[in-house]
């Protein structure tokens, strides 16, 4: 019943079946990408909005899809001035951006564009984004009304009126939803500035508002009350109606102050600096990278890459703990068959047995978090008793070979007797155990993926696929994002599948024989 | 016969002991650890009633429900209302739906039923007889056909044959061309199809099933050629077949009446130990397909932390499981005395 097969001989005979080969090939790729994945990979899988959602991959893309375009508008000049006497109007350019200072009573209009253009040469995009800082300062404690507004403009298209106003209310909630790409600061001044200077808790406050980074436009068929008093276009659809247009910005500041108005608690005194740093504007791309997107803009080839490195550390270290784990219960097992602690032992194992693993994974993962810690020590701790089985019908066997009989006889203790002279002979059925269970390990973690049980910020293929299913990438005929984490899972099981039917062929002493 | 019937009654016993300690182990894993570490106010479950009583149109609803179900007891007298409440199958009435939970299992239980039944029964029927032809003609074209063609439905999973097969069959088609093979897996056929007998919503189920079974049948016949073709080959190794060969039996005959009644035994074993498997594809299997068992109303329930209704599912699952297992385990021992005498 030995195993008596040295691992050198294991090799040689696993080398000479081209199944094997064709399998540690397999894996060897798998391990090579992973291996390398930080090198081969340009971008963090986690980076949101590479490029437009649902990109294809680059070499399947004709010549006039839209690909990323981004512009720096750093360099500004005034364009309209509309001042009333009373109100004095400054122009600092700094080193990045420009610093507008406003102060007096009255009105003023000032419009400002910048000094340069976007060339934008594709076929019409979806998605357009501006992405920009805008720092409002006040000079004194009093505040005077304000509007700024931030439009993108085609220039062929101006005759025809196209130019895109956007005003939203309260950016952090509003913007990303839709469309837009301008702000109207009065209205968040209402609700928000005008307590802190009523309440003079903070004087000279420098009030900072950072747009939201970057702000989307895509359609969606949402319906948001909100948005009713909305001017709301599709600012990429109305914008990029053909190739070879030139794109560019203007800056609308409105100022108004007026001492008699006591709401507005402005004095004579008061007055602006508005701190404009360069706009970037970028036309997100509907092509990219090697395998494109996926719904969040975020790079496929390189969760691809990462997700092999998941699936090859995550199924190897779990395969490897469900079998030592039961390959010391079977060996204790074994080694005390007959005893009370072998009856109690094989009872706790026919029932872990039939627990039902995946409703007490789902149950145990509300309970203690959806994390891949959780979810394996779960699947380690209930997947243990059919190796446990096995290896415990073989220490029996083995009990009474002669070398153990004789070890005991020079005073050998029992630690030494299974962990010297019986484990040895098991570790070869070991191995076949672990490569076996190493795809089922990587299958059950994409299923719980699948179904919206498994870790939401795990790095592996069953993440992109259970993304994948439920962000509509078969609606969106999105083969470049489930197809590779697919293919993916099945290759890497049939490297392990065919290893381990060699493997078995060999250490398996029932096959051996014939 | 007595002792079989011996042999049945111990078998049913311990399994009943089994499922005593699954059921208790599921409250000690599920509400008691949590209780434990971070005290009765941690307790989900009270969470959750505690949300329900703030609405006063539940009044004392909540009230109600923790009284019988012990919530907020003691852990120890909450373990002995909740093991009995299982062991008569009241798990309560669901915290959103107020039905009871047993009565919306029961009216999916017959979808899960008859799709676990045919995905363990067909793939079975078909590498059973795949695996007898791949070793008889050991060794020929055909034998190596089918042992490839194994491995590789070995390796899929059953639920990625079924995204494999939603993709090019229904989705697919259906967005470039307007037609589809399969029904998308949005509308699923209605929960009171019994009831109902409603002839177009039968066939409609039918139709939404094909892919499930298919795709069961894909992937899981694979395991058992591989099976029952190295059961065979290495009983034609035994001398008995050399035997029988020898006193001038035909190759056929052999295979039918020497070999195939040893086949059986390891066969149904290996069986019950792959429904385990089985059963959890099932589950994710609904999940995936909206098919209207009882895994697509347990997620949901698990999400929301409808306690009722999981205790409801895992027990379900569990008793499922149990009673597989002694079936198969009462079949083997109608086959194969031997295993009466243990």
């Amino acid at each position: 019943m030995s195993v008596a097969v040295t691992p050198t001989e294991i090799i040689i005979a696993v080398l000479k079946k081209r199944s094997a080969i064709a399998g540690i090939a397999l894996i060897l790729i798998f391990v090579i990408l992973g291996g390398l994945a930080d090198i081969i990979s340009q971008y963090d899988p986690e980076q949101e909005w590479l490029a437009d959602a649902f990109a294809t991959p680059e070499w399947v893309a004709p010549p006039h899809v839209p690909r990323n375009i981004e512009k720096l508008f750093a360099t500004f000049q005034v364009v309209n001035e509309t001042v009333d006497p009373g109100v004095s109007v400054e122009y600092l350019n700094l080193s990045s951006g420009i610093k507008v200072r406003i102060s007096g009573v009255g009105k003023a209009l000032i419009t400002l564009k910048p000094t340069d253009y976007l060339y934008y040469p594709y076929n019409p995009a979806k998605t357009l984004a501006l992405r920009t800082r805008v720092t409002v300062q006040n000079t004194t404690t009093t505040m005077p009304w304000y509007n700024l507004q931030i439009f993108i403009i085609n220039t062929d298209l101006l005759s025809r009126n196209a130019t895109l106003r956007v005003r939203t209310r309260d950016g952090s909630t509003l913007i990303p939803r839709g469309t837009f790409l301008a702000v109207d600061l009065v209205k968040e001044r209402i609700g928000w500035f005008y307590e802190y200077v009523n309440l003079r808790y903070y004087p000279y406050r420098t009030l900072s508002i950072v747009l939201p980074n970057p702000i989307i436009n895509r359609m969606q068929p949402y319906y948001d009350p909100v948005l009713e008093n909305f001017e709301a276009i599709n600012a990429a659809k109305e914008l990029l109606l053909e190739s070879d247009t030139y794109i560019s910005l203007l800056v609308n500041i409105t100022y108004y102050c007026n001492p008699a108005d006591f709401i507005m608690r402005c004095s004579r005194d008061s007055g602006l600096e508005i701190y404009l740093e360069p706009i970037v504007v970028r036309v997100y791309g509907m092509t990219f990278g090697i395998l494109g997107t996926d719904y969040l803009g975020q790079d496929v080839w390189s969760q691809f890459v990462h997700g092999a490195r998941g699936a090859i550390v995550l199924g190897l270290s779990v395969a490897t703990a469900i079998i030592i784990l039961g390959f010391i219960v079977g060996l204790v097992l074994g080694f005390k068959y007959g005893s009370v602690i072998d009856h109690i032992g094989t009872f706790i194992s026919d029932n872990v047995m039939l627990i039902p693993t995946l409703p007490l994974i789902l149950a145990t993962g509300l309970v203690y978090g959806r994390s891949l810690v959780v979810i394996f020590t779960v699947l380690i701790l209930l997947s243990w008793p059919g190796t446990a089985r096995v290896i415990r019908n073989w220490t029996v066997a083995l009990r009474e070979a002669p070398f153990v009989e004789a070890a005991r006889c020079i005073g050998a203790g029992t630690r030494r007797i299974l962990f010297r002279h019986i484990a040895p002979q098991l570790i070869p059925y070991l191995v076949y155990r672990i490569v076996m269970g190493i795809p089922g390990v990587i299958m059950i973690e994409a299923a719980l993926q699948l179904i919206g049980f498994g870790d939401p910020r795990a790095p592996t293929w069953g993440r992109m696929l259970g993304d994948a299913y439920r962000q509509g990438a078969f609606l969106e005929n999105a083969w470049w994002w489930f197809g590779p984490p697919i293919l993916g899972i099945i290759a890497i099981s049939l490297g392990f599948v065919l290893l381990g039917i060699a493997l078995d062929e060999i250490v398996n002493p029932r096959l051996r024989r014939r | 016969m007595t002792k079989l019937g011996t042999f049945i009654v111990k078998t049913s016993i311990r399994m009943l002991v089994t499922y005593i300690t699954i059921i208790a182990l599921f409250f000690v894993v599920v509400r008691g650890l949590p209780i434990l570490i971070l005290g009765p106010e941690a307790d989900p479950v009270l969470v959750m009633l505690k949300k329900g009583a703030e609405d006063p149109r539940f009044g004392d609803w909540a009230i109600v429900t923790a009284r019988k179900y012990g919530y907020g007891q003691p852990l120890y007298a909450q373990f002995i209302v909740y093991m009995q409440n299982v062991l008569r199958f009241d798990f309560g009435s669901s915290f959103y739906t107020q039905v009871p939970a047993i009565e919306s299992i029961a009216i999916r239980l017959p979808y899960t039923l008859s799709l676990y039944t045919a995905a363990t029964i067909l793939p079975i029927l078909i590498g059973y007889q795949a695996g007898i032809i791949s070793a008889k003609h050991r060794g020929g074209k055909i034998d190596s056909i089918i042992v490839q063609l194994g491995i590789i439905s070995y390796i899929l999973p059953a639920w990625l044959v079924l995204l494999i097969l939603y993709y090019f069959l229904s989705y697919l088609p259906k967005m470039n061309w307007g037609f589809y093979l399969f029904p998308l897996p949005v509308r699923p056929p209605s929960i009171s199809l019994i009831a109902n007998l409603d002839f177009q919503e039968i066939i409609y189920a039918l139709w939404y099933v094909t892919p499930l079974i298919l795709a069961a049948i894909i992937a899981w016949t694979g395991g058992w050629v591989y099976m029952v073709r190295q059961l065979v080959v290495s009983e034609l190794g035994q001398d008995y077949v050399v035997t029988a060969l020898a006193k001038g039996l035909s190759a056929t005959d052999t295979l039918k009446k020497h070999v195939i009644p040893n086949l059986k035994p390891p066969l149904i074993m290996a069986l019950a130990f792959s429904l385990p498997g089985i059963f959890g594809g099932a589950i994710i299997f609904e999940a995936i397909s909206n098919w209207p068992g009882i895994a697509a109303l347990s997620l949901n329930a698990f999400t929301t932390w409808d306690f009722p209704l999981m205790m409801a599912f895992f027990t379900i699952s569990t008793v499922l499981q149990i009673v597989s297992l002694l079936v198969a385990e009462i079949i083997i021992a109608i086959l194969d005395p031997r295993v009466r005498v243990r």
